[in-house]
């Protein structure tokens, strides 16, 4: 599978409250960890690639989401894990 | 296609390995039985809704696990069931009962146990009604092979059953798919959280965690120290508003819902609990694989949240920074394991509750259903049970708004505690959207105090001096007896005309009003006569014991500017002694004008810094105090009060004053020594005395003299008490329970204020609670229980009381420094000049609004972590066998404290100390066994009666290092064969070469996890299962042993 910056622009916006550029805050964007989790499924290039939950944590901006989608979508392991409080 | 016969062993995460300990040690198995209601078309036949439900099972691994508790926590897949063999329950109802049905229904189906080691872990409902209008699927799952994202796998894979449109063989492969699937997560997971990968994290949190302080919501003596597991939710959905506010909050900060309702969470449980940091258990998504996103499994790992709560700083430094940077940590720790932490925290409390944290918070948005399916809608319904103290449940409701709800251990938090609960987190909620910039304190407002009682029965104060009440009743009954000391009595006439002349002498002497004049004279009489003399002349009275170090007295006599002392006995330089029998002349009896403008008395208390402070009381709170009391005692002509307290405590004036207002007899209580009880009783029994007035501390010698002289006292109608906390016991209760007609009082209150707060027992003696209440305040008196946050704490909340109203005294005399540090602005009273005393003690109000005493706000015993109510202990060694009196004191050792008991025995027995300890252990958690008991010919008080816990504490270090040096080092030895087993078992889990069977296996290093080990070797081999719960309140290898028999005895029978 191979993915493009518009198709993870796209699925971001599903999850996405109002308009954000790269630079925007997740939560600003009402991102939480669970549409993370959703988008890496969405993405990830095996069903054995890992979630690294430390890496996860770092993702601070839409900008960060992307190069993390686009690191599991190409490589089969990587990667960001927990939906807090579930 | 067939699978083998014996399905393969299937490997356990440590989060489930930690849910199995916990619930094996639940007292019931049905509290982990999660319920899911899902409502779907109605039309689709029950046949075809079962058989999907057989299909989701075979495609869902986790489903299908069995358990095995031995030799190692482990697990097993079974083969799919088939439709028919499927556990559902059929319910058709008529479209009326359909709510009330399923209610029915979900509590059937989640108050069976699951048995985890035979299976299935799971068990179904279906609901429908008559007319074909709505139908339900109802899944009951244990948690152990659920969790909160479990929802959205098992709803797409019912919808798929359900729509009946995947190949028929697909089921098959994808069965195998999942099964693999479910393999490499928990082989992922393992990895993740491999010791050598997770220990040092591990380590490093431990410390912090065991930094936390315990938190005891809704602290209160007595408190269950298990819960009881019921549950009850109370909720509330947030309005557009509030959700508009909400929302902006967390893009503002850039925070996630999460954070900010684990950071205002947090703050109302820090609040409520009256500390300044609390651990929020919540779930985190351990899931590794991204396969395993679409299973159903329990994949969390349930971790602590430190929640630091710094009531000056800002919302936004709390929630942006700090409250962040604590979520953060532990997403980014999800691989660590519940077990991990617990097992390097080690924390003393195990039991079965949690062994981290009480309050929990969790996340129910999940699942956001898609429109179109089969499923038009799914809940999670409560099951009934409690699994924390208190949880708070987050869930988006139409993607669009919040519904929280708390639900609480109702064994643990009254109704109206947890409404105030909800109240505050209601409050701290909207408050943080309202203002970012406020200080944290300032998310709480003030809890609006219980209204007074009417006080319909109180009557108007009848005069405006206690010395114009005392000589309107000799105008009233002169004849009447005011004052009987043995041998010798005075009417109200005589009291009169004999004060009068104190008083002429006193002005004479150059005494006017506003002076202070001191008392030190012998016997009742005179002294009452000296006390009225004084008053008469608009001057306030001091007492000065002549058996006081002198340099002592001079201090007193200096702060007071003291110049004339009445009596004898007293030499100290400027001050004049003058003897009252000198006063023969007759004065005028008038009092001066402005007599109520004037100070009544000054009483001495012990500053911290050596110079004692003398309090100056003036007539106005005195005087409603009188008020209350003639009305509250019934005081009468009849009324006969003993006057034991010595004039230099404050108690002094509620004997004497209000007795002489209303025309009764103030009786002496000598010949009788004030700590000689039997005598005590003899002359309470002898002069047909009504109201007695006694030291909480002395109530429990008087009653057993009592009890002991068979003393007949059918006139004592009031026995009142205060000075330290009223502990109650079964001597206490069989010696009122032999009175007809005679209240228990207790009366709080700090020299600053007299008496304050009352508490009534009436009524059986034998269902007086132990720890009496201070009750609730005298009309005229407003009590204000202040939180750490500076407000008015809600119900159940700990705080320091402070008092307001009719009860101040002026200050300290010629202290206006100290005077002004406790003293203070009554910012809650709404008037610029109103003032209010800090009284340094901790408070709650309870359910009903009455207020009970916790401790000093300076000296709370601390023990393990635990706060220890040293009266709960005494109450306890009261009651065993030949104890008199018990009195536990804490003294350091090494870097925490430990509890040594001092018993008295009854005249010319003794204690023994192993019943006291059997005892203890019986009723008592571990931490607040004594670690030493020692015997105590008498117990020592204070000047004023109370207990010397000081004197005890110096007492005891000299004792213990003693004893600790004639101690042996011992080789174990054992009672038995049973004994000497179990320790064997014990130090083999251990690791330590042995264990004495009398030592904690707390101290050895048992906790809850390796208890779990144990008791399944136990059961093993001597056939029996040991409570838990009993086993931790006395953890030694001996009374292991005797739990071991007592089981083996009943299993045999």
């Amino acid at each position: 599978m191979s993915s493009t910056l518009a198709d993870f622009d796209a699925a971001i916006a599903t999850y996405a409250i109002g308009s954000f550029d790269d630079t925007t805050l997740l939560p600003e964007a009402g991102i939480d960890s669970l549409s993370l989790l959703r988008l890496a499924v969405r993405f990830a290039g095996t069903e054995d690639a890992e979630i690294d939950a430390a890496r996860l944590v770092e993702i601070r901006s839409v900008g960060d989401l992307k190069a993390w989608l686009h690191q599991l979508a190409s490589t089969p392991s990587s990667g960001g894990a927990p939906s807090d409080g579930r | 296609m067939p699978h083998p016969s014996q399905p393969p062993a299937l490997p356990i995460t440590e989060s489930q390995k930690g849910l199995l300990v916990i619930d094996s040690w639940l007292p019931r198995r049905e509290i982990y039985n999660q319920i899911i209601q899902l409502d779907v078309a109605p039309a689709l036949p029950f046949e075809h809704i079962r058989n999907a439900l057989a299909e989701v099972v075979a495609v869902q691994p986790a489903l299908r696990q069995i358990f095995q508790l031995r030799p190692e926590l482990g697990a097993r897949l079974a083969d799919p069931p088939s439709p028919a063999d499927l556990p559902i329950e059929r319910v058709v109802v008529e479209t009326a009962e359909y709510e009330r049905a399923t209610g029915a229904l979900v509590e059937r189906l989640a108050r069976q146990p699951i048995e985890l080691t035979v299976g299935p872990a799971y068990r179904f409902g279906h609901l429908s009604t008559r007319d074909g209008t709505g139908a339900r699927i109802l899944l009951c799952l244990h948690h152990v092979v659920c969790d909160g994202l479990s929802l959205g796998p098992l709803v797409r894979d019912l919808e798929a059953a359900l729509a009946g449109d995947r190949p028929r063989t697909a089921p098959e492969a994808l069965r195998t798919e999942r099964e693999q699937a479910l393999l490499r997560e928990l082989t992922a997971q393992q990895r993740a959280s491999a010791p050598d990968r997770v220990l040092p994290l591990v380590k490093t949190w431990a410390e912090r965690l065991r930094a936390v302080p315990p938190l005891v919501l809704s602290p209160r003596p007595h408190r269950p120290t298990e819960p009881g597991y019921r549950g009850e939710r109370i909720a509330w959905t947030l309005d557009d508003r509030e959700t508009t506010a909400f929302e902006e909050t967390c893009r503002a900060l850039a925070v996630s819902p999460f954070v900010l309702l684990t950071g205002v969470f947090g703050a109302v449980v820090a609040r409520h609990g009256g500390v300044p940091t609390v651990l929020i258990g919540s779930p985190f998504s351990a899931r590794r694989t991204v396969g395993a996103f679409d299973l159903c499994g329990y994949f969390v790992n349930t971790l602590p949240i430190t929640v630091d709560v710094t009531w000056q700083s800002t919302v936004a430094e709390f929630l942006g920074t700090s409250v962040r940077a604590a979520v953060d940590f532990c997403r980014s720790s999800a691989h660590v394991t519940f077990n991990q932490v617990v097992a390097e925290v080690q924390p003393d409390r195990p039991g079965s509750r949690n062994p981290l944290f009480g309050c929990m918070l969790a996340m129910q948005d999940t699942h956001e259903q898609a429109t179109g399916g089969a499923v038009t809608a799914v809940r999670e319904p409560a099951n009934g049970w409690a699994k924390f103290d208190l949880w708070l449940g987050a869930t988006r409701v139409d993607g669009r708004t919040w519904l929280l709800e708390l639900e609480y251990d109702t064994a643990l938090l009254a109704p109206t505690v947890a409404e105030g609960i909800l109240h505050s987190l209601r409050t701290a909620l909207n408050r943080a959207a309202e203002d970012r910039t406020r200080p944290l304190a300032d998310l709480f407002v003030d809890f609006p105090p219980p209204a007074a009682p009417p006080p319909a029965h109180v009557r108007p104060a009848e005069h405006r001096t206690l010395q114009e009440w005392v000589m309107a009743t000799a105008r009233r009954q002169p004849g009447a007896v005011a004052l009987a000391e043995e041998g010798k009595q005075l009417t109200y006439q005589e009291l009169v005309a004999a004060a009068g002349r104190v008083a002429a002498g006193l002005r004479r002497s150059g005494v006017t009003a506003g002076d202070v004049v001191a008392v030190a004279t012998d016997g009742l009489c005179d002294t009452i006569v000296a006390v009225l003399g004084i008053l008469r002349c608009g001057a306030a009275f001091v007492s000065l014991d002549p058996a006081l170090p002198e340099e002592r007295l001079a201090t007193m006599a200096r702060i007071a500017r003291c110049r004339i002392v009445v009596g004898k006995g007293i030499d100290v330089p400027g001050v004049r002694t003058v003897d009252p029998t000198e006063f023969v002349a007759d004065g005028p009896q008038t009092i001066p004008t402005d007599a109520e403008a004037h100070p009544a008395y000054v009483m001495f208390t012990s500053g911290s810094t050596g110079v004692p402070k003398g309090v100056l009381m003036g007539q106005r709170p005195l005087i409603n105090l009188a008020t209350w009391q003639l009305d509250a005692l019934r005081q009468d002509e009849n009324t006969r009060f003993f006057q034991y307290a010595p004039m230099s405590f404050d108690v002094c004036y509620q004997e004497i004053l209000p007795t002489l207002a209303s025309g009764g007899t103030v009786v002496s209580r000598e010949p009788a020594d004030r700590r000689d009880f039997p005598a005590l009783v003899r002359r309470v029994a002898d002069t047909r005395v009504t109201h007695l007035f006694l030291p909480a501390a002395g109530l429990r010698p008087f009653a057993l003299s009592a009890l002991g002289l068979r003393a007949s006292l059918p006139h004592l109608r009031y026995v009142c008490v205060s000075g330290q906390q009223l502990v109650l016991d079964d001597d206490i209760r069989r010696f009122f329970t032999g009175l007809t007609d005679c209240a228990l009082v207790n009366l709080y209150g700090p020299t600053e204020t007299n008496a304050v707060t009352v508490h009534h027992l009436t009524g059986d003696a034998r269902r007086w609670p132990s720890h009496v209440p201070i009750g609730r305040p005298m009309p005229g008196v407003v009590a204000y229980v202040v939180d750490q946050t500076g407000h008015l704490a809600p119900p159940g909340v700990p705080g320091e009381l402070y008092l307001g109203g009719d009860c101040l005294a002026e200050g300290y005399l010629n202290d206006p420094e100290r005077t002004a540090a406790a003293f203070l602005p009554d910012r809650f009273a709404g008037t610029a000049d109103a003032r209010m005393y800090r009284t340094g003690d901790l408070v709650a109000r309870d359910e009903d609004g009455v207020l009970v005493y916790l401790g000093r706000r300076d000296t709370q015993v601390k023990v393990r972590g635990h706060r220890v109510e040293l009266g709960e202990i005494e109450t306890v060694a009261n009651g065993v066998a030949d104890v008199r009196e018990a009195v536990a004191v804490a003294r350091p050792a090494g870097s925490d404290v430990e509890l040594v008991l001092f018993v008295h025995p009854e005249d010319g027995r003794r204690v023994d100390h192993a019943a006291v300890r059997a005892q203890l252990a019986a009723a008592l958690p571990g931490y607040m066994m004594p670690a030493w008991i020692f015997d105590l010919s008498y117990v020592p008080t204070s000047g004023t009666g109370k207990t010397d816990r000081a004197a005890l504490a110096a007492r005891a270090d000299g004792l213990v290092a003693q004893a600790t040096a004639d101690r042996p080092d011992r080789v174990p030895t054992y009672a038995d064969e049973t004994q000497r087993e179990l320790a064997a078992l014990w130090a083999d889990i251990l690791e330590v070469d042995t264990i004495p069977a009398d030592v904690s296996l707390l101290d050895c290093g048992a906790h809850s996890l390796n208890a779990f080990v144990a008791f399944a070797e136990i059961q093993h081999r001597f056939g029996v299962t040991v409570d838990v719960a009993t086993f931790f309140r006395n953890p030694t290898v001996a009374a292991l042993a005797d739990l071991v028999r007592a089981r083996g005895a009943t299993a045999r029978t």
